[in-house]
Formats: C-alpha cells, sequence, structure tokens
C-alpha cells in the first residue's frame, strides 16, 4: 500500500513538473510546440537530400518512413538522456531545501517531457503510414514497442541521474556519445547483418527499438527473435538496474549537489 | 520525562561527516584518473556529532546556533534528504521540511501557473488548487498580478507569492512532523509582516511535532517552549528556551550589544 502510493504520488508529481516544463519550453516563443520538432525535421530533410545525391540507402523500401523512425527515435533517446543528466543536479531547491519533491519525480518529469514531444513525432510517422498505404494496425504495435523502450529508457535515465550527479561534465561526453550513436546506429542507413557495423549494435539499447519498429510498421512483421528476445528482457532488466541503482545512491546525492 | 507513546522525532546518537571535495575532481576525466590513483584529495568535516533528541507531538522546540553548527544537516537527517553516518532515527511517517519558501518558483511561469505547480509540489490536485487560488491570490495582495511571468515581480512580491502558496496549500493539513529551517523571514511590508506571522501562528499550532531553525531568537522565544543549541555539531544544550538563548547569547559577544 505504502509503495503504491508513493508510486502514484511521483507520477502525478513527474507530470505537474513535465507539464510546467514543457510550457516554459513552448509559451513566449513564436516557434512553440515546432521546436521538439525542429530538430529531427532538420535531420529528416538533411539525409533525404543526401539520399538525393549519393547511392546512400538505395534499397530501403519507404526510406522517409525508414529515415523519420530512425531519427525520432534517436531523438528522443539523445534528448530523455540529456534531461535526465540535468534532473537532479540542475535542481538543488527541490532535492535540499524541502522532502516534498522525491529525486525519482525529477527523472520522470525529464522522461514524460520527452513522452509528450514524442507524441509529435508520432503524428508524423503516422502521416508517413498512411501515405505510404501501409498497414494502421502497426501503428498500435509501435506503440506497444515504444512502451517498452520507454521502460529501458526509464531505467537508462535513473542511472544517468545519479552519474550526473558525481560527474560534472557528464552532459559534455553525453554530447559526444549521442553524436557517435547518430552516426553508429542505422538511423539513415542500413547495415547488412554480417558487417561490423551491426554486430557491434548489439550492445546499443537503441537498436533494438529500432529494428523492432521499422520491422513493425515497414515490413508488417516481427523482427528476427533474437533482436526481439533482447529487447524484451533487457528492457526490465535495464529499468530494475536503475531502480535499484538510484536507491542505493540517491541520500548520497543529495550531498553533492 | 518524555511520553515515549507521544514521541514524533527520536534521534539518537547521530553523526555526520561530510566530505569536502574539490570541483574539479567531478570531472569525467579526473574520476577515470582517480580510479587508477591512490592518492586521496579529499578532507571531511564532521557536522554532527553524537546528537540525541526527542521531540513529541505538539511541541515546538527552537534549533538555534550559529553558521555551519549542523542545524540543516540535523533537520535534513530527520526529513530523510540525507543519511546519518552513524546513530538511529525513529520518524513519524508524514514529515514535511522547508527551507525558505521559494523553492519551487519557476520565473518564466506566470503567479497563477507558480500556484500550481507548487500545489502539486506539496500533493494537491488541481480541483483542490483550484479552489485555493482565490485566497492565495487575495492574501498576497497580489491581485494585479495573476496572470503575470514572476521574473517581473520584486523580491517582496516574489516573498509574499511563495509565502501565501504554501501556507494555503499546507492549511488543512496535520503534518506528525514540521522541520522549518529559516522560514520566518516571509518578507513583503510590515501589514503583510504581520498577516504572515499570523498565519505561521496558526500553522504551528495545530499539534505536529515542530522544529523551528531560526536566527530570529524574538520567534523561537516566543514560540517554543524548548530549544537546543548546537555547536560544531554538538548538542551543547536542550532545555527550557529562555535558559537556551541566554547561553546562546553569552557566547556570542556580537549578540549582546
Amino acid at each position: 500500500m505504502g509503495s503504491k502510493y508513493k508510486l502514484k504520488e511521483t507520477l502525478r508529481l513527474s507530470l505537474s513538473l513535465a507539464k510546467a516544463t514543457f510550457r516554459l519550453r513552448i509559451e513566449g516563443s513564436y516557434l512553440g510546440i515546432l521546436w521538439y520538432l525542429l530538430n529531427p525535421l532538420f535531420l529528416f530533410l538533411v539525409f533525404m537530400m543526401i539520399r538525393q545525391s549519393s547511392s546512400l540507402a538505395t534499397g530501403v523500401m519507404f526510406y522517409p518512413l525508414y529515415l523519420f523512425l530512425g531519427i525520432a527515435a534517436f531523438n528522443f533517446f539523445r534528448a530523455t538522456i540529456s534531461a535526465a543528466i540535468a534532473s537532479i543536479s540542475n535542481n538543488p531547491n527541490y532535492i535540499k531545501s524541502t522532502n516534498m519533491v522525491s529525486p525519482e519525480s525529477l527523472v520522470g518529469a525529464a522522461v514524460l517531457q520527452h513522452i509528450f514531444a514524442h507524441l509529435f513525432e508520432f503524428l508524423i510517422i503516422s502521416f508517413l503510414v498512411f501515405y505510404f498505404s501501409l498497414s494502421a494496425v502497426g501503428l498500435f504495435y509501435y506503440l506497444l514497442a515504444f512502451s517498452c523502450f520507454i521502460i529501458m529508457v526509464i531505467g537508462l535515465a535513473l542511472i544517468f541521474a545519479i552519474v550526473g550527479v558525481y560527474v560534472s561534465d557528464l552532459e559534455n561526453v553525453w554530447a559526444i556519445v549521442s553524436q557517435l550513436l547518430l552516426l553508429g546506429t542505422p538511423i539513415f542507413y542500413s547495415a547488412s547483418s554480417n558487417s561490423l557495423i551491426y554486430k557491434l549494435n548489439f550492445f546499443n539499447p537503441l537498436f533494438y527499438f529500432l529494428e523492432t519498429s521499422r520491422s513493425l510498421l515497414i515490413y508488417g512483421r516481427l523482427p528476427e527473435t533474437n533482436i526481439l528476445l533482447i529487447f524484451l528482457i533487457s528492457a526490465p532488466l535495464i529499468f530494475f538496474l536503475g531502480v535499484f541503482v538510484f536507491k542505493r545512491y540517491k541520500y548520497k546525492m543529495a550531498e553533492l549537489i | 520525562m518524555q511520553n515515549q507513546e507521544l514521541s514524533k522525532i527520536k534521534v539518537i546518537n547521530i553523526s555526520k561527516k561530510f566530505n569536502i571535495g574539490y570541483r574539479k575532481s567531478d570531472s569525467a576525466l579526473a574520476k577515470f584518473l582517480a580510479y587508477f590513483s591512490t592518492r586521496e584529495n579529499k578532507r571531511s568535516i564532521q557536522v554532527l556529532d553524537n546528537v540525541s533528541l526527542q521531540v513529541s507531538a505538539g511541541e515546538n522546540v527552537g534549533l538555534i546556533g550559529g553558521n555551519g553548527s549542523g542545524k540543516s544537516t540535523l533537520l535534513r537527517i530527520i526529513a530523510g534528504i540525507y543519511q546519518a553516518d552513524s546513530g538511529s532515527l525513529q520518524v513519524a511517517p508524514n514529515v514535511i521540511y522547508m527551507n525558505g519558501f521559494g523553492f519551487g518558483l519557476k520565473p518564466k511561469l506566470t503567479m497563477r501557473e507558480n500556484v500550481f505547480l507548487t500545489g502539486a509540489i506539496m500533493g494537491l490536485s488541481v480541483s483542490e488548487i483550484k479552489k485555493r487560488l482565490p485566497e492565495i491570490v487575495s492574501f498576497s495582495g497580489l491581485e494585479e498580478f495573476v496572470d503575470t511571468k514572476i521574473y517581473q515581480f520584486s523580491s517582496g512580491m516574489l516573498n509574499r507569492l511563495s509565502f501565501s502558496t504554501i501556507t494555503h496549500c499546507l492549511q488543512q493539513k496535520v503534518p506528525d512532523i514540521i522541520l522549518l529551517d529559516e522560514v520566518f523571514s516571509a518578507g513583503g511590508d510590515a501589514s503583510f509582516q504581520d498577516k504572515a506571522i499570523g498565519k505561521m501562528e496558526e500553522f504551528l499550532r495545530r499539534g505536529s511535532a515542530v522544529i523551528l531553525v531560526s536566527h530570529e531568537l524574538g520567534f523561537i522565544r516566543k514560540y517554543c517552549n524548548r530549544a537546543i543549541l548546537l555547536e560544531k555539531g554538538k548538542i551543547k544544550i536542550f532545555g527550557e528556551t529562555s535558559e537556551v538563548i541566554a547561553t546562546y547569547l553569552s557566547n556570542n559577544d556580537s549578540f549582546k550589544s
């Protein structure tokens, strides 16, 4: 009962904090909600132009959807982890000046804020699905796969939030890592299953969601069994690892910010 | 003699040490090098040393002492924000800790949005906050600025807003324990100060166990039955308020004048 109430409270507060941050970002700006979409849209346009004038991913079916799925997943992953890194260290007031804001809710707010943002990307994905006359049922399966990805990302966000307190320049490190992820993950190109880059991607959490969502939406089938299994098993494992690490170090972190 | 049944806070031989690090050693590179290095680049200070105390329901206890004597650390340990290094702690479940009142304010949100955000932090539902909004606005005397972004507020107006919001959000709550860390400066002009003190009095007479940290000795004298003098992390004296204040003043020449 106690932990159920605590979880409900954490979710309620995460939602309020996420709403406030979301409003802060979209208000007072002529571009408003477009701020969330500009980054993926520009990347999309750049890669589409590169493909027009090169032989990039020539054999890929429905390339605009293939590309946008990759960009949307990458954008959600990059932005959520980036917000999680700052969630604790940039909010010492919430951590030290009161006991009414649980640190978990700050990380929850970082994740929720980018789930809201992903909904706008989902609208573009839906548009592309209808544009290419693909099965709309795939969109439902996409949301299921995205829910699983959220579980994985929450676990990682909890870990990064804690490490962000201990390592002051983690945001800079993450900026470099996310550049490597953008280039190393098959977002705008396709990697054959016997290539080195494909094998390296087995260590990349983003890769599993990407493969799953593309299989479901573009090809209308499940991904390869090993990819699906690793995705479904690693998501809860990473989530519980995140919860464990966060619980273990959360008292220490108040002393460091 | 304290009644064991009514005791809401029981602190036994609590000690706490803080490591004083150097900011440079928080970078990713420094952490990496430190992993392979045996040199310890830290020193530690003893913030609390074998502190024991007991506070019962309905009792207001003042906590005084110089800067760095460990007052805030003690309250944060009781609130569960920090963990003690040693000793034991028995605390009733429903605790509210506040260090100042302005912890939830976002400068780029309007006064109305800030009331909703702070209300959510205080555990109120949207409908409850809506119900209290007119009262909060009227108490703060800021009726004309409800939809103004608060970065345009003066510091006195910010104090009025945060004080009104928090005290009204706490109106119907009777927590087991209230820990107030330097909140007795409500800001604003003389008329608001009077209203604010009246509100605080209401708050302090609801039967919770209260610990007040303040450098305003007049408040401690007025509202606390007992007081504690902390000196370099140790309890120098815990007893009748007047006696504790007299000891504090006799140790502190600047107050004599």
